[in-house]
């Protein structure tokens, strides 16, 4: 066989791997443009604080990209939130620990029932959890409500209500049983009617 | 907790995802374009398959050369010097202590170096017994 023909095989087998890459290459565009938003959401619900939100974010995504981009498409969604709230968890470990150095005390509840230090830290601007949902209109208030849930809690309400997936996809990036998912949807769920009963939705 | 509710709840939270500043949706696209100029192999599974193979290849290869080589030199080795060879084939050792081929060498080190020792004395000694 030629240098010629070779080189045309060469060639001809590079184009449609080419334009396969440039398919997927658009597809994780679009997949990453289209969670990206709510991806910022769910963290920034977790660590309120919009810098660390963007830093989880950008880790989930390059991570995601680098393990899982290769996997169905199908597949993207529960995948891309399991590597994000795994971030999120090692945050808010890595939070734990600080407080545990500060002289942080801990009671031995239930980890669901536990005082989140994330969620019990206190507003940037020095506005207490009922102020802020005082001043609040409607859309704001159950945005801070939801924010208030304990992380476990708040990661099963915002992926399985908001996101939409499935208990078993819920699971998958919740790294827990589906029972588990059922129980933290359950608690956060009534958490959050407690909160806003008192408002006008 | 009725569907309404629920349905509530997704609304307020689509709104502020909608309602992000500039600045974040900015460096959210910042974040996304990082990831994706990550190398292709990574994630087109194209060059992963052909760079697996060719290092696949290449290390069996290096496998292949060492197994071949490493009983050849054994042999080029018995066969320069035949006494080890008839040595070992004499011997009614065990074939695992025949296969230990590195005892042997040692061996025939060690008596290598008696006889010589024995030479010297010897020679010491006729030179003592020639200095007297």
């Amino acid at each position: 066989m030629s240098y010629l023909s070779l080189s045309y095989q060469q060639a001809s087998q590079q184009v449609p791997n080419q334009s396969k890459a440039d398919t997927q290459y658009h597809s994780l565009d679009s997949f990453l443009a289209e969670v990206e938003r709510r991806a910022f959401v769910m963290a920034e619900s977790a660590t309120r604080n919009p810098d660390d939100a963007l830093d989880l974010v950008q880790d989930a995504m390059l991570a995601f990209v680098k393990n899982y981009a290769q996997k169905s498409q199908d597949q993207w969604a529960p995948l891309f939130y399991r590597v994000l709230q795994n971030r999120i968890r090692d945050w808010a470990r890595r939070g734990k620990v600080r407080n545990r150095w500060t002289g942080w005390l801990w009671s031995n509840k239930d980890e669901d029932e536990q005082s989140d230090p994330i969620q019990s830290a206190p507003d940037p601007k020095g506005r207490s959890m009922q102020a802020l949902l005082d001043q609040a209109d409607a859309s704001e208030q159950i945005v801070v409500a939801v924010q208030s849930l304990p992380l476990r809690q708040q990661q099963a309400f915002l992926l399985r209500v908001w996101e939409g997936l499935d208990v078993a996809s819920t699971a998958t990036a919740m790294e827990c049983s589906t029972g588990s998912v059922k129980t933290h949807l359950s608690r956060a769920l009534r958490n959050l009617r407690q909160q806003l009963q008192g408002y006008q939705l | 907790m009725n569907k309404p509710q629920l349905d509530q709840y997704k609304t307020a939270l689509d709104e502020h995802a909608k309602s992000l500043d500039g600045a974040t949706l900015s460096r959210l696209h910042q974040a996304r374009s990082k990831a994706l100029e990550q190398p292709k192999s990574w994630w087109s599974g194209i060059d992963t398959g052909t760079s697996i193979g060719v290092s696949s290849a290449a290390v069996i290869s290096l496998l292949a050369v060492f197994v071949w080589q490493y009983p050849i030199s054994m042999t080029e080795h018995i066969e320069n010097n035949p006494l080890i060879g008839l040595e070992i084939a004499t011997l009614n050792d065990d074939l695992d202590l025949i296969e230990d081929i590195d005892f042997y060498y040692w061996l025939g080190a060690q008596e290598a170096s008696t006889e010589s020792s024995k030479h010297g004395i010897q020679t010491e000694g006729y030179s003592f017994g020639f200095k007297v």
